[in-house]
């Protein structure tokens, strides 16, 4: 290709217009995703403001649970004091022989071929039993959570 | 009679071709261009001029001499 003066020329006011014009459309691009950025964009402070949202921990999940009435149980001939009026009541639904077994599981530390000694069953039955009672009183007490 | 407030032909190609300096004095040429175009709402906007500088930067490689 010849590059005379005039082919130069022209290139030269192609480029300038080409450059102007990407440099135009840029922007465009720049000022729409700007806008899209600044519609969605809220402030935090505007949040706690506006909408009175204190960030603390007054909220219902960091407060410490208040200690409730005690709440008194006779297990396996021993009296047990519990703070949490749902884990009683829950426990209170249990047949008499598993409340039994949590107790000397948890508060005995008996281990489970012992505790199954004593009920006339055997190791895995009684982890059996246990585990399931445990659900169970989950179960229950997440029932009374949701009741309330 | 040329337009002095062009780039020169030379640098053109140059910069079409990749090379550094041109590139360089491409984009300086049209700093101010630039910088006008990064005002939104009055604001001077940094995101905006570095977001132009690049799509120009991409777009200089992608000029084509040929007009058919």
């Amino acid at each position: 290709m010849t590059c005379t003066e005039e082919y130069k020329e022209h290139i030269e006011y192609t480029f300038h217009a080409f450059c102007k014009v990407v440099i135009r459309n840029a922007k465009y691009t720049a000022l729409r995703d700007w806008g899209r950025k600044h519609k969605r964009e809220i402030s935090l402070e505007y949040l706690t403001e506006e909408k009175h949202h204190p960030l603390g921990t007054n909220d219902k999940c960091f407060q410490a649970p208040e200690p409730d009435e005690e709440y008194i149980l006779n297990l396996c001939g021993d009296t047990v004091v519990l703070n949490n009026g749902f884990l009683v009541q829950a426990l209170s639904r249990l047949p008499i022989e598993e409340q039994e077994m949590l107790y000397l599981s948890f508060y005995h530390r008996l281990s489970q071929e012992k505790i199954g000694k004593r009920y006339g069953r055997s190791r895995s039955a009684t982890g059996c039993h246990i585990r399931k009672s445990i659900r169970r009183l989950y179960e229950e007490m997440e029932g009374m959570t949701h009741e309330e | 009679m040329r337009n002095s407030r062009l780039l020169p032909y030379e640098t053109i190609v140059q910069a079409a071709n990749g090379e550094p300096e041109a590139v360089n004095s491409v984009l300086q040429h049209y700093q101010r261009n630039i910088h006008f175009s990064a005002f939104m709402n009055g604001q001077f906007n940094p995101d905006a001029e570095d977001y132009i500088t690049q799509t120009l930067l991409a777009a200089i490689f992608k000029f084509r001499f040929t007009t058919e």
